[in-house]
């Protein structure tokens, strides 16, 4: 293992093992994209940061839109995952404007799905899932690193 | 101060719409100025009826059940903590979206029983709550936490907008009012 690799291992083991209140990513997705939200999820904590996701971290029982709400407003970024599945998927757009009210930082990841086609996310820049990942592990991490430098 | 509805919906269903602001307007409450949903626009005005309604009704008819924005809106009164009713008209229950469909909502053949509940609960508010918005305010100002408030928050502890606030505030003999670092207007009762 590099040196740079050790230490960013270290980083995240040292990000994880925070006590206090952490950068917490929301994952919205269609259920029917459940596989790949979950490799995103993976991803992501991988690098040291929370994320939530309905299926795992969702009361059983509760009342979906409070869960919903409650997720987005302990969480400070909002990853919308939109595929051909869930550019017509209401509970996505539900979330988009919850996560906007909340003035949440939102992010579209986009696979296999046109831009131009999502009228919800107009103006806002999107990544590909397939090649704009990485750079988006990489800013999120220095997201991170800001918003734990300002204290939160 | 009565209470406040915003009907968010299709500007195909302006005369439903109308009538339905009505029915309402009826039984007491204020239905605030209709807004057409527009679905290429998904930014949420700063003065929307959405966030000055004390309670959301969403208008899903043949015209707006495909409509993104129309749940677009249902989170965004969702994260502001309003009570959100779905009315639905001329929609089978196996068209409606799951989110409208698992959740309780009212068909416009039951809106006179949806209107004599919403007449019990703001009169029953209305009895709890006869405060005038200064005594609001006061009782904001009178917090242990805090001596000087914003005008801002006051406004909203009173159900009043910034301006009125402003002027209610400056007429009252036991207020000072001052301004803090960034120009925020700021009060505090005299004695404290």
């Amino acid at each position: 293992m590099t040196t740079k690799a050790r230490k960013q291992k270290a980083k995240a083991k040292r990000r994880r093992a925070t006590k206090h209140s952490r950068y917490t990513v929301f994952i919205s997705h269609s259920s029917k994209d459940i596989f790949i939200a979950e490799q995103i999820v993976k991803e992501i904590e991988r690098s040291g940061v929370d994320c939530k996701i309905d299926k795992r971290d969702f009361e059983g029982g509760g009342n979906i839109w409070d869960e919903i709400n409650k997720a987005v407003r302990e969480s400070q970024e909002v990853l919308i995952l939109f595929t051909s599945n869930s550019k017509n998927a209401e509970w996505v757009s539900f979330e988009v404007g919850a996560a906007s009210q909340l003035k949440r930082q939102i992010i579209p990841i986009l696979y296999n799905v046109k831009y131009e086609k999502l009228k919800i996310i107009a103006g806002r820049i999107a990544i590909e899932l397939n090649t704009g990942f990485s750079k988006y592990l990489t800013d999120l991490t220095k997201r991170v690193d800001k918003w734990e430098t300002k204290g939160k | 101060m009565p209470y406040k509805i915003f009907i968010d919906l299709k500007p195909k269903d302006q005369s439903l719409a109308k009538d339905l602001s009505r029915r309402l307007e009826k039984a007491g409450v204020q239905v605030l100025p209709l807004e057409d949903i527009d679905e290429t626009d998904f930014k949420i005005k700063g003065n929307s009826g959405l966030r000055q309604a004390d309670e959301v009704i969403l208008l899903v008819t043949p015209n707006s059940v495909d409509s993104k924005r129309l749940v677009f809106d249902m989170g965004v009164a969702a994260s502001l903590e309003k009570p959100v009713t779905t009315i639905v008209r001329g929609v089978e229950p196996k068209d409606l979206p799951p989110i409208i469909n698992e959740t309780i909502y009212i068909t416009y053949s039951n809106l006179d029983k949806y209107i004599s509940d919403l007449q019990r609960r703001t009169s029953a508010a209305e009895g709890k709550s006869k405060q005038t918005p200064l005594e609001r305010m006061k009782e904001a100002l009178r917090s242990e936490k805090f001596t000087w408030r914003t005008v801002k928050t006051l406004a909203v502890a009173g159900r009043v907008t910034e301006s009125e606030a402003l002027n209610i505030l400056r007429n009252d003999p036991d207020v000072v009012l001052g301004s803090g670092k960034s120009g925020n207007r700021l009060a505090k009762l005299k004695d404290r």
